[in-house]
């Protein structure tokens, strides 16, 4: 079914939860997911960790392949992690276009699993429109925390379902003496 | 004995944050206030409820009985029930109604929970999901009232429906101390949980035509009726869940012959809905070592492919309730395992599908008996004869005795670590919540805190002492750091429906809290007394947040206003940071001072207009009579009027000052600043130049006078290194690049990955290619 067609035909029903009533999982999973995105300005990329809860990983990449995937069982299950990553993780530059990500590597644990990419980026500081709509489609209180960092500055910007893209300015910096 | 500023060794720039201000300033000074008293916000003490935060010599509330016959449509899946309830007026007022919950009318098609409910992000829909919708959108689930009336007259009740409410008009109002007995009918379609979710409802196992029930929130039950809301009456919108009053239950339990019934309370009939082997089964748990299985896996295997001769209703007595659930099933495992606790008896008990197995009977009734150990320690001894736990459709969802658990293995009986520890902590979290909010009878629908924060801080304790480096999720101080750092906050001290982020600020919030009150401001003993008496005070009563906070004050002798206020009333978070250090020297007499102050001037570098100037002919030299006791006068000369100043200084001093003064000591200021906002002691770890350690703690306190920025002064036997700011992580600080002195760079978390994989690994490399000789010796036979 052409998801467009769905999309109007919940607007017209008027329901809209993803996971049927807020009511639900009474064990409340804990929605927040942390990413550390640092501008490198000697490559001109972002250099991005993202910390998130195992089991929504687990759940929103077996949604995306519409099978069940066991994360400690899957073969090749970082390339859907990559996969995820760039539909949901998105860094867009001035022109409106979207940079690739390049993967990097993933560390998954029980508690926490760090997914590591980078992004091509400008080697000339400029603006940018960041996205990360991490789990977006399984929780509708996810939070999704970023942190950038150049060098000793840090900023944080948060991200919900209903927020707008959050733009972001490189700035280069210089080492204090 | 005055101290003298011998220059800033070095003053770090730190990058500044703006700080949230969630109270004006008041007055003339620019700060607010972070010890205000919390007196001001709280509710006025009374009769009811004391300053010491207990019940107080006027405490009241209702009791409400019930007894209900309920029947159980297994080919329809419907409920059809029929309750007697009796209400006893414990309040001074008058009553000229009473307001019962429906709370299965969450699922009417027009329920307010539906249409207030916002879109969230959604491009794609799987067409699974999107069936959903749409059942949701067609299925109604609203209860439908048959009948309500008077048992003394048998005439009828005039009732109005309000969405998740009913208000029942009483023909004559009820004094204080009188009781009404009125019987209500009603039957509603139960809800398929996998497509319409909620906290209850049946599971259908098309492989072999079976279903799972576990029903909860299906009788209309009487609201709260409290001093402090009057009725709590708030409509169900799904997350609050509820507050209900405390009673006795009968309840009759109709199901197809062939099912096995789980439910709070005792089994009043056990001889006639359960066989000679289960009842001889059951009385060997009772000495048993380890769960022994009551319905065994073939059994229940075998009870799949069976069909009902009729139906068996199974009778269930329940005293000091607030609420009745149970499930049923002709699926279920049954096992269990008789544990004391405090000296009473208490039966452990797990029912799950064989699609539980084996992960449910290695796991769930060995989990519920670990918990009624930890928090009846923690707490009260566990009241009740049962504590159960039941696997089905609903993930997580307690009730009292009760709870139901959805994490299964994969169909081929295998699993993940996380599903494990999934299984067990949501056993844990759900048994636990026998203690709050089932006996402790806090109102869920205003305060989801009240029972999810303090339940998951036990959790925490409960998993740390199933076994070690549980990998719990919640409670230590770094796993909150994302979410205190985070901007779309509310304080913990919201109303459940208006909460975002629930998971994190309801329950992972004030369990870090009260594990960082434990730990690191009162320390175990005193939390734990004053918190296990705060348990003793309110059980099978119905405490409020002042109630929490006085008892945990009042009990620990400790004012914690500045804890609450910045933990529970405001979105702050812990950012402290040294900003620098300056070292500073005794004054050791005019000699030395005057010294130490030529070796500066000799220090500084020579200008270049001084340099230049230096052979240039002076006017004085050609008039020597011009030059004055000026012209040789050093300011830096020591004078014999300073000699006998400070002579006289170290007369008046005392022997230990005298001491003091000799002694080899070192004189550090620590410039501090709160960057978060949020008060919490510092703690600051000193490295010293012999790489030698100290740990030194202030109390929040020293934040009292002036909460953005301070000074502290720390005396040394030996010369100070570096320091560090909350070394073992204990307060939650969300940004430790600014906690070190000398700063530290720190790398990030990107760098520190790939360096990992990019740092030469000779011995993986000599086993890979060990690895890859053998299988080339291999391929070659």
């Amino acid at each position: 079914m052409n998801h467009f067609l769905v999309v109007l035909l919940m607007a017209a029903c008027g329901v809209v939860l993803p996971n049927g009533n807020p009511t639900l999982s009474a064990s409340h999973p804990y929605h927040v997911s942390y990413a550390e995105v640092e501008w490198n300005p000697e490559t001109g990329h972002f250099e991005v960790a993202l910390c998130v809860w195992p089991a929504d990983l687990e759940k929103a990449i077996s949604r995306m392949s519409g099978r069940a995937i066991d994360l400690d069982a899957e073969p090749g299950v970082e390339a859907m992690f990559e996969q995820y990553v760039a539909r949901r993780f998105r860094l867009i530059g001035d022109s409106g276009k979207v940079r690739p990500i390049r993967w990097v590597g993933a560390q998954v644990g029980l508690k926490q699993a760090w997914l590591y990419f980078e992004v091509a980026g400008d080697k000339k500081p400029g603006r940018w429109t960041i996205e990360n709509r991490v789990f977006f489609e399984l929780n509708e209180d996810q939070l999704n925390q970023i942190q950038i960092r150049m060098g000793p500055v840090r900023k944080s910007l948060s991200s919900t379902v209903e927020s707008k893209p959050l733009s972001l300015e490189t700035v280069r910096w210089k080492p204090a003496r | 004995m005055s101290l003298r500023l011998n220059g800033f060794v070095c003053l770090l720039v730190v990058v500044s944050i703006p700080v949230s201000l969630h109270a004006q300033a008041v007055g003339k000074f620019s700060q607010q206030d972070k010890f205000r008293q919390l007196e001001e916000d709280l509710p006025t003490p009374n009769g009811f409820r004391t300053g010491s935060g207990a019940p107080g010599p006027a405490y009241w509330q209702q009791e409400v009985n019930y007894e209900i016959d309920v029947r159980l449509d297994d080919e329809n899946q419907r409920l059809f029930g029929s309750e007697v309830i009796t209400y006893k007026n414990n309040s001074p007022d008058t009553l000229r109604y009473l307001w019962l919950q429906l709370d299965a009318n969450i699922h009417r098609p027009d329920s307010e929970s539906k249409l207030a409910a916002t879109s969230p992000g959604l491009e794609r829909v799987p067409f699974k999901q999107f069936q959903g919708m749409l059942a949701r959108r067609v299925f109604d689930g609203g209860i439908t009232i048959t009948k309500c009336t008077d048992n003394s007259t048998n005439q009828p009740l005039k009732y109005t429906v309000v969405k998740t409410m009913m208000r029942v008009d009483l023909p004559q109002p009820l004094p204080p101390g009188g009781s009404f007995e009125f019987g209500v009918d009603w039957y509603y379609r139960i809800n398929d949980a996998k497509v319409v979710r909620g906290r209850s409802g049946y599971e259908y196992f098309p492989e072999d035509g079976n279903y799972i029930y576990e029903m909860a929130q299906w009788f209309p039950r009487l609201c709260a009726y409290t001093d402090v809301t009057g009725w709590q009456h708030k409509q169900f919108l799904g997350r609050g869940e509820f507050t209900l009053e405390v009673g006795n239950y009968v309840v009759r339990i109709t199901v197809p012959s062939d099912h096995v019934v789980a439910s709070t309370g005792t089994l009043m009939n056990a001889d006639q809905v359960l066989s000679p082997d289960q009842r001889q089964r059951l009385e060997m748990a009772k000495s048993a070592e380890k769960p022994l299985f009551i319905v065994t896996p073939e059994e229940a295997l075998a009870n799949e492919s069976s069909r009902p001769d009729g139906d068996r209703t199974w009778i269930f007595k329940a005293d000091q309730v607030r609420d009745f659930a149970f499930a049923s099933s002709r699926k279920f495992i049954w096992d269990a395992l008789q544990h004391d606790v405090g000296g009473a008896p208490v039966m452990a008990m797990s029912f799950y599908p064989k699609e539980g197995e084996p992960l449910w009977s290695r796991y769930s009734t060995h989990a519920i008996v670990h918990t009624l150990n930890v928090y009846s320690r923690y707490t009260f001894d566990y009241p009740y004869p049962v504590a159960i736990s039941v696997n089905g459709p609903v993930g997580g969802m307690e009730y009292p005795m009760i709870c139901f658990n959805g994490p299964r293995p994969e169909k081929d009986g295998t699993y993940s670590a996380r599903t494990k520890y999934g299984l067990i902590s949501v056993i844990i979290h759900e048994v636990g919540h026998n203690y709050f909010p089932m006996i402790v009878n806090t109102d869920e629908r205003q305060w989801t805190w009240m029972d999810e924060g303090l339940n998951t801080f036990l959790q925490f304790l409960a998993e740390q002492e199933w076994e070690e480096g549980y990998p719990s999720r919640r409670g230590e101080p770094a796993d909150i750091v994302p979410f205190m750092a985070s901007l779309n906050q509310v304080p913990i001290m919201t109303n459940s429906e208006s909460i975002l982020q629930f998971g994190a600020n309801a329950y992972a919030k004030p369990a870090t809290a009260l594990n960082i009150l434990r730990e690191t401001i009162l320390g175990r003993e005193l939390f734990d007394f004053a918190f296990k008496e705060y348990a003793r005070r309110w059980k099978f009563k119905r405490p409020m947040p002042a109630d929490f906070f006085r008892t945990m004050e009042d009990a620990s002798g400790t004012d914690l206003d500045w804890f609450w206020r910045g933990w529970f009333y405001s979105t702050d978070h812990v950012d402290l940071a040294v900003l620098g250090v300056r070292r500073l020297d005794i004054q050791q007499g005019p000699e030395v001072e005057k010294q130490v102050q030529r070796a500066e001037r000799q220090d500084q570098p020579e200008t270049q207009s001084a340099e230049r100037n230096k052979p240039l002919p002076k006017y004085v030299e050609k008039f020597p009579e011009l030059k004055d006791f000026y012209n040789d006068y050093d300011p830096l000369d020591v004078t014999p009027k300073e000699s006998r100043s400070y002579d006289k200084f170290v007369e008046k001093l005392s022997e230990e000052e005298r001491k003091l003064l000799d002694a080899d000591h070192y004189f550090y200021l620590v410039d501090l600043e709160n960057v978060g906002g949020l008060v919490m002691p510092v703690i600051l770890e000193l490295t010293f130049e012999d790489g030698s350690t100290d740990l030194l703690r202030y109390p929040a306190e020293i934040w009292n006078k002036n909460n953005e920025a301070i000074s502290k002064l720390i005396i040394t036997e030996k010369p100070v290194a570096s320091l560090n700011l909350d070394p073992r992580l204990e307060t939650a600080d969300v940004d430790l690049a600014n906690n070190h002195y000398p700063p530290r760079i720190q790398k990030s978390r990107f760098e520190l990955f790939k360096e990992s994989r990019e740092r030469p690994n000779p011995m993986r490399d000599q086993q890979i290619e060990l690895k890859r000789s053998q299988q080339k010796q291999g391929g070659s036979r």
